[in-house]
């Protein structure tokens, strides 16, 4: 045995702790065990690196108290664990994305439904919620609906394209400039009602008030073309052109003030 | 053996919430893992707030446990991790890891330890010298029982690395025992 300090040596040094630990392959370690019996450096690396472990290793370990211990385990069991309450509910094994399976455990069956049933109606309830106004006014819009008798929308407006969810909603009881014009409230929605023209457009504004006036104008062509009108009844064409006529002044002051 | 089929029993109790199985479970562990962090980190308050986070995790985290290491692995690498986070969180204001002549201050204080044989005072005084990656791997290696794999995946360094980490330390380590005549 002699000191050297080969390449063999420096190789056992990096290779010292897979000696130690036994990680060696059997023709590996009979390969270091012979240069270990020939190299003395290499041997008391090999020693000395041991001995300094066990010595290390024969330190007494530190420890806290008893109390102090069994509070730390306390807190720590106390802490709530949601991957567990809900691997419990719903049996699903830890490693779900490996065993594709979720089987309800029947002891958590009433739980589990009854969690899920909740769950569902909260999210309808959470998707109809936004929709509750637009819903209102379909509704409140099938109520007003009345049906027609002479000339369908698409005769008034020209297109009949306006959707009622579009058709901004008129106030309840609130008699319009066009009523008070007429002066009676209870005629002139006959007439309204009558000429097919429906109260959302007679009171509609803006961009579309146009619109409305070409389909009432239209409306009052197809009146004055009527020939025997007065055979049918004179007080119930008049009412008609008289709100019709009404209703072009209001819808051509409208157009103007949002000229304007 | 036998050990490792009981400690497996344990893990499933843990699993269905059984306290009590914990507790038994991590007493097997609970000298070598306060000695690990306190060591690591050098202040047995500290140690022991390591410690209460370390069970946290473990209770929370026992059903992510695959088996696929050995359960002390698994445990002193929350411990580890826990300890690196400490640390990150706590470099702002001064590192936990009180400087060399600090911490031997700390070793050599009579109030802070009981009496301590010369060889202890040695060893422990060596140990909390080194520098931080390779007082690491030397702690995690005599601690918890991993192997350097093991111990390279746990503080995510290569294997190569990590033997040089604890081939230095271990050459510091006999360096201050030569020192003493001890080796």
């Amino acid at each position: 045995m002699s000191f050297k300090n080969t390449l063999i040596c420096e190789e056992f040094r990096s290779e010292v702790w897979r000696y130690i630990d036994g990680t060696f392959s059997e023709e590996e370690r009979s390969f270091w065990e012979s240069h270990l019996s020939s190299c003395l450096s290499c041997k008391m690396l090999l020693d000395e690196t041991e001995k300094g472990l066990s010595l290390y290793e024969n330190l007494e370990l530190e420890d806290l108290s008893d109390e102090n211990f069994d509070l730390m385990l306390k807190k720590a069991t106390g802490a709530k664990r949601f991957l567990q309450y809900f691997s419990q509910v719903f049996n699903i094994k830890t490693r779900i994305w490996k065993t594709n399976s979720i089987k309800l455990n029947p002891a958590f069956n009433k739980i589990a439904l009854s969690t899920a049933a909740f769950a569902i109606v909260l999210a309808v309830m959470l998707i109809i919620y936004p929709l509750k106004p637009k819903i209102n006014i379909y509704f409140k819009e099938e109520t007003t609906k009345e049906p027609l008798n002479t000339l369908d929308d698409s005769d008034v407006s020209g297109k009949g394209n306006n959707t009622p969810a579009e058709i901004p909603l008129r106030e309840e009881n609130k008699i319009t400039d066009t009523e008070k014009a007429i002066g009676n409230e209870e005629e002139y929605t006959e007439a309204k009602h009558s000429t097919g023209i429906k109260h959302e457009t007679m009171d509609w504004g803006g961009e579309k008030v146009k619109k409305s006036i070409d389909g009432v104008s239209n409306s009052l062509s197809i009146i004055d073309a009527k020939d025997n009108w007065k055979d049918h009844g004179m007080d119930q064409w008049a009412m008609k052109t008289k709100a019709i006529s009404v209703e072009i002044q209001r819808l051509e002051k409208e157009l103007n003030n949002s000229s304007l | 053996m036998e050990n490792n089929l009981l400690e497996n029993q344990l893990i499933k109790r843990c699993r269905n919430g059984e306290s009590t199985a914990f507790t038994e479970l991590i007493k097997r562990y609970r000298k070598q893992l306060f000695t690990y962090l306190w060591r690591l980190c050098g202040d047995k308050l500290e140690a022991e707030d390591l410690m209460q986070e370390t069970l946290i995790k473990a209770w929370k985290g026992i059903l992510s446990y695959k088996h696929e290491s050995k359960f002390s692995s698994w445990l002193f690498t929350i411990a580890h991790n826990v300890a690196m986070d400490y640390y990150r969180k706590s470099k702002v204001r001064s590192s936990i890891f009180v400087t060399d002549e600090l911490r031997a201050a700390d070793y050599n204080n009579p109030h802070t330890e009981l009496i301590r044989n010369e060889l202890r005072d040695i060893l422990e005084c060596a140990v909390n010298s080194l520098p931080e990656k390779q007082r690491e791997v030397f702690l995690l290696r005599e601690h918890s029982g991993m192997t350097f794999k093991e111990i390279s995946v746990a503080t995510k360094e290569p294997l190569n690395t990590v033997l040089g980490h604890m081939h230095y330390a271990m050459e510091k380590l006999k360096k201050a025992l030569r020192v003493k005549n001890v080796i």
